[in-house]
């Protein structure tokens, strides 16, 4: 969900729906294009999240500082995760809690991952585009 | 255990996507495409980005703007990254010449025979300059 600027609230409280079309249609477009091209590693604001984890941030319409998180896997794989405005005023994403949220999730979900790399349960297809194996989180589980 | 994701198509999502010309769509593409381009050459360069900055007067913040793919560059800035990078990234040739390799005129006629018949006077047909070569075909 995106928040509006000024009042910090909900955009889709304060403004029309045509302003949340526009933005969901400047991503698409993008992630359109991501899937002809490749998800290559300057289309994405980099180091999102802890050194290794492959968090990132796509890169949107320079002047509306929306933070959409992703984890990035080489060129051909993106997990798309949730996000939001990030104001001016804040420098990290910590200080709002919208983009916390969004960001922390993926970043235990990057761990998750990796452990279930590690253990064997998941692993990339042979051609790298997809993952093979057990896809199912449930991250408030103690599993 | 199902192994599989959950599909879920959202009906606004996909109405919001059918909305999008190929005309936009292609306005994002060539910006991205574009990106890479440029960063694919600052990398044969043998550049980091932050090098690349200085070496151009600019700051980082701006190279990784231009390498988003999210940038419209000015003429000047193309020009610009063109010298420095060796790369072509515009075209203002003037005179460039447009091969048309096959042009296929089929006419009916009674009044004229079927073969060897001067097609020019015929419909007073006049080579367009940018034609270099053509053949004529009956059929």
């Amino acid at each position: 969900m995106y928040y509006c600027k000024p009042c910090k609230n909900k955009l889709v409280n304060c403004f029309d729906i045509s302003l949340i079309s526009e933005i969901f249609i400047y991503i698409n477009k993008r992630l359109i294009s991501i899937g002809k091209i490749g998800a290559r590693e300057n289309f994405f604001r980099l180091n999102e999240g802890i050194p290794g984890d492959g968090l990132c941030a796509l890169y949107d319409n320079p002047n509306s500082n929306l933070r959409l998180y992703c984890i990035r896997y080489g060129t051909s794989i993106v997990l798309l995760g949730g996000g939001g405005y990030k104001p001016k005023s804040i420098s990290a994403l910590q200080e709002n809690e919208k983009l916390k949220e969004e960001n922390y999730f993926l970043r235990v979900l990057s761990k998750e991952i990796k452990q279930r790399m590690s253990d064997k349960e998941l692993k990339f297809t042979t051609d790298y585009l997809d993952f093979d194996g057990d896809i199912n989180f449930n991250i408030n589980d103690d599993e | 255990m199902n192994n599989n994701p959950r599909t879920y198509k959202s009906p606004i999502l996909k109405e919001l996507i059918e909305n999008i010309s190929p005309e936009e769509l292609g306005k994002t593409e060539s910006k991205m495409r574009l990106a890479v381009k440029i960063a694919d050459a600052i990398k044969r360069k043998g550049y980091g980005k932050t090098e690349f900055a200085r070496k151009i007067n600019k700051n980082n913040s701006e190279i990784s703007k231009w390498l988003s793919g999210t940038h419209n560059f000015t003429h000047d800035t193309l020009i610009l990254l063109q010298n420095e990078l060796d790369i072509k990234l515009v075209n203002s040739e003037i005179n460039e010449k447009i091969e048309i390799k096959d042009i296929h005129i089929v006419a009916e006629t009674k009044a004229a025979p079927k073969n060897n018949f001067n097609l020019y006077g015929f419909f007073n047909f006049i080579k367009p300059d940018y034609v270099n070569t053509y053949s004529l075909s009956t059929n």
